[in-house]
């Protein structure tokens, strides 16, 4: 039973290395100072959090917020969601075409398609956003969100692929053929019986595929020209030797705040499901 | 083939061709390939012809300003300087006037040394046939000898009329050169594996003897002079710094990787076999929650512990290791380690799932029987239960060591912007920051076939398939 306790007592160190950095983000936003600190505290602040909707002289007021550009950061934003808009049915449906084929076409080049469809999500990310740069800019296409999206769907596609190949995998071929050999149309099969079989995956996949474009930087970094999405606008601002303002910190405590909720509850879901 | 047709009719079928076709060829063949031709273009400024075009170019202003310099000097001593009686005004052309011209002259009138006809113009000196050619180090080559042109240079000795005249010969010269050589360029494949070599070319580096004897001491110097990343040729150091760059890299990812799996088989373990699935459920919300968060930031929050004031000097200071208020923080950022420690962080959960998935599809039952037939714990992990997770481990560490391997924000963001040691930040400023970009798509061409190269052998070594990639997601 010893080893049992050992067990569980790295169980416990190894989640609080995880969450020790997750929590002092949320404590720094709420500290009025910047560079975000935890160990010089200067009173409770929500200022990092009002900047987004605080009057703009109350923006210039403030030394630090002064500084900052909220209708860029919000642009920025905006192109990311018009930028996930795009991607996720792309993908979804480059993801859906490639696991059908991998999964039903019998053939020699099966194999290499395994290697094409794969090779992006085993390629550093930096690389294939820099071959997207350059390949539609020798098309004489600009750098700018079409690029990002390009880059991004091509590695983002694998993950549906991925998800959808294990759905099609388990899919008892009989429905499919007893339908067919009534004589459904194949096109009134596949919208009636794999496309509906397939929904869970599909939604799942969807939203995987919409957080892997919104998060995405290495890739978008190298790809973006002179756009700017949500991640490369956080990440430009560490740029800074003296420490990013804590603005970002309230953001991160946005979106740790958001993903418990919905990572709480999805294991709802999936405990009610499974009774 | 014909199964397929049968089970989704043609139109699909096609469909799923065509969507297919156009990911794998526009979004991933394409645009590597590309990237290669880029890779092993010449930049354009090193052509034989954009040199022809600049000294024509050259000659041309010279002739010009020259011209404007001729007209000055005779308005100037034509006219007898003004005769208004002895008051010092300073003449309009002795001040220093911007000329119209608004390139080259200093000023117009300018200080002329003695022996010299004219002030000094920059395109003047640069006319020359004797221009250098731009070739890889060591080797230096000439314009006229190249290409059979008389020595002609604009001498700052010689009347204007004179000069004027042989600018105007070289300029001649240069636009007939540049025409030719732009046809003889075009003709020719012009693919150079140049840009490649940059990647190993060495680099002296210059260190006082103090300095010297500190780097000599590291074991890293030391295992970069082992395999030929640097060395010593008259006393003097070089360093092959692309490749040693990308030594570092692909070794801390290899390392990463290690310390992930060590780190993360017991934590799949315990949350495959090790315990009741009422609590796993808790157990595997508690691991999702980091790993679905945002990564920027996972390492944005490490931010306010490394800082110079963050939480890591204070708990030195405080423990009285050093003194904060006489300036002696560490600088973490700064040190290569702390990336390391963070990049662990902020990928280690890309090890735990894979491993995870697929061990939760290993029989309980096998385990209870080894133990009634007197195997120890040890023996049990040794012979069941890592065999049967192989696949899932060989995908965690393949997933693992790509994102270190490709670690980009880490680097950026922990560094502050401020170094470039990480093979991804290297490639970043070689693109968008050198003059030659093409170095930077050779050096990213060649920082995805090695990483390539690795997972296969890696995969080789492991016996994974591609397959257990979709298998080990479910």
């Amino acid at each position: 039973m010893t080893s049992q306790r050992i067990l569980n007592a790295y169980m416990w160190a190894f989640l609080a290395f995880m969450f020790a950095p997750l929590m002092l983000m949320v404590v720094t936003s709420f500290n009025n100072t910047s560079p975000p600190s935890v160990t010089d505290w200067r009173g409770f602040t929500d200022k990092w959090y009002a900047f987004f909707w605080m009057p703009e002289e109350q923006i210039r007021a403030d030394g630090v917020l002064r500084a900052l550009d909220r209708d860029r950061f919000i642009a920025c934003f905006q192109n990311s969601l018009l930028v996930a808009a795009i991607v996720v049915p792309l993908s979804l449906t480059l993801g859906l075409s490639g696991a059908v084929l991998l999964t039903r076409w019998r053939s020699r080049a099966n194999g290499i398609l395994w290697w094409v469809l794969l090779s992006p999500m085993l390629a550093p990310g930096v690389v294939l956003g820099l071959s997207a740069l350059v390949f539609w800019g020798r098309l004489g296409v600009n750098a700018g969100l079409f690029t990002i999206i390009m880059a991004q769907t091509t590695f983002v596609a694998g993950y549906p692929l991925l998800i959808l190949m294990a759905r099609l995998q388990r899919q008892p071929v009989e429905l499919e053929e007893a339908a067919l050999d009534l004589g459904a149309s194949p096109f009134r099969v596949f919208r009636r019986i794999t496309l509906p079989f397939l929904l869970p995956a599909l939604l799942s996949a969807g939203v995987i595929a919409f957080l892997a474009s919104m998060e995405n930087y290495n890739t978008t970094m190298f790809a973006k020209g002179g756009a700017c999405t949500f991640a490369t606008e956080i990440g430009a601002m560490a740029r800074n030797p003296n420490g990013h303002p804590p603005v970002i910190n309230a953001v991160g405590t946005v979106i740790i705040v958001l993903t418990v909720i919905a990572a709480v509850a999805h294991t709802f879901f999936l405990k009610r499901e499974s009774r | 083939m014909k199964s397929l047709l049968k089970g989704y009719g043609t139109g699909l079928v096609s469909l799923f061709f065509a969507a297919t076709a156009i990911w794998a060829a526009l979004l991933i063949i394409l645009p590597q390939v590309t990237m290669l031709e880029r890779a092993m273009t010449p930049p354009k400024r090193q052509l034989d012809s954009s040199i022809a075009a600049n000294l024509e170019r050259d000659a041309f202003t010279c002739i010009g300003v020259l011209n404007r310099f001729a007209a000055d000097e005779e308005n100037r001593t034509s006219p007898a300087p003004s005769s208004d009686g002895g008051v010092a005004v300073p003449s309009a052309s002795g001040m220093a006037v911007p000329s119209a011209s608004g390139m080259a002259v200093p000023s117009a009138g300018g200080n002329i040394d003695s022996g010299t006809t004219r002030p000094y113009i920059l395109q003047c000196d640069r006319t020359t046939t004797r221009k250098q050619m731009v070739r890889s180090e060591g080797s230096s080559e000439w314009l006229n000898e190249l290409y059979d042109l008389p020595l002609l240079t604009v001498s700052d000795t010689d009347s204007l009329e004179v000069q004027i005249e042989t600018a105007k010969k070289v300029g001649e010269m240069a636009g007939v050169l540049h025409k030719e050589l732009l046809e003889r360029e075009a003709n020719s494949t012009g693919l150079t594996l140049g840009n490649f070599g940059i990647l190993v070319e060495p680099i002296a580096i210059p260190l006082s003897a103090e300095q010297k004897a500190i780097e000599d001491a590291k074991v890293s110097k030391w295992f970069y002079s082992m395999v030929g990343l640097r060395f010593e040729r008259d006393g003097v150091v070089y360093e092959r710094i692309g490749a040693t760059t990308l030594t570092r890299t692909i070794l801390f990812a290899i390392f990463a990787t290690a310390l992930a799996l060590f780190v993360c088989y017991p934590i799949a373990f315990k949350l495959a076999l090790a315990t009741p699935p009422e609590k796993a459920v808790w157990l595997f919300l508690g691991l999702l929650i980091p790993y679905a968060i945002v990564e920027l930031m996972r390492v944005y929050a490490w931010t306010s512990i490394i800082d110079n004031q963050g939480l890591l000097n204070a708990l030195l200071d405080w423990l009285g290791v050093i003194s904060l208020e006489a300036g002696e923080a560490i600088q973490f950022k700064r040190s290569a380690m702390t990336v390391f420690v963070v990049i662990v962080y902020t990928y280690v959960l890309f090890m735990v799932f894979p491993i995870y998935n697929v061990m939760s599809t290993l029989d309980k039952n096998q385990i209870e029987a080894a133990r009634d037939l007197g195997a120890n714990e040890a023996r049990i992990h040794w012979r069941i239960i890592i065999p049967h997770s192989k696949p899932g481990i060989a995908v965690g560490c393949i997933a693992t060591f790509m994102l270190a391997a490709g670690a980009f924000s880490v680097p950026r963001i922990i560094s502050r912007g401020l170094q470039s040691e990480w093979f991804a930040q290297t490639i970043y400023n070689k693109f968008f920051e050198s003059e030659n970009s093409n170095v930077g798509a050779a050096y990213s061409f060649s920082y995805t076939f090695l990483c390539f190269v690795i997972v296969a052998l890696f995969m080789y070594v492991m016996r994974t398939r591609l397959k257990d990639f979709a298998r080990v997601q479910s």
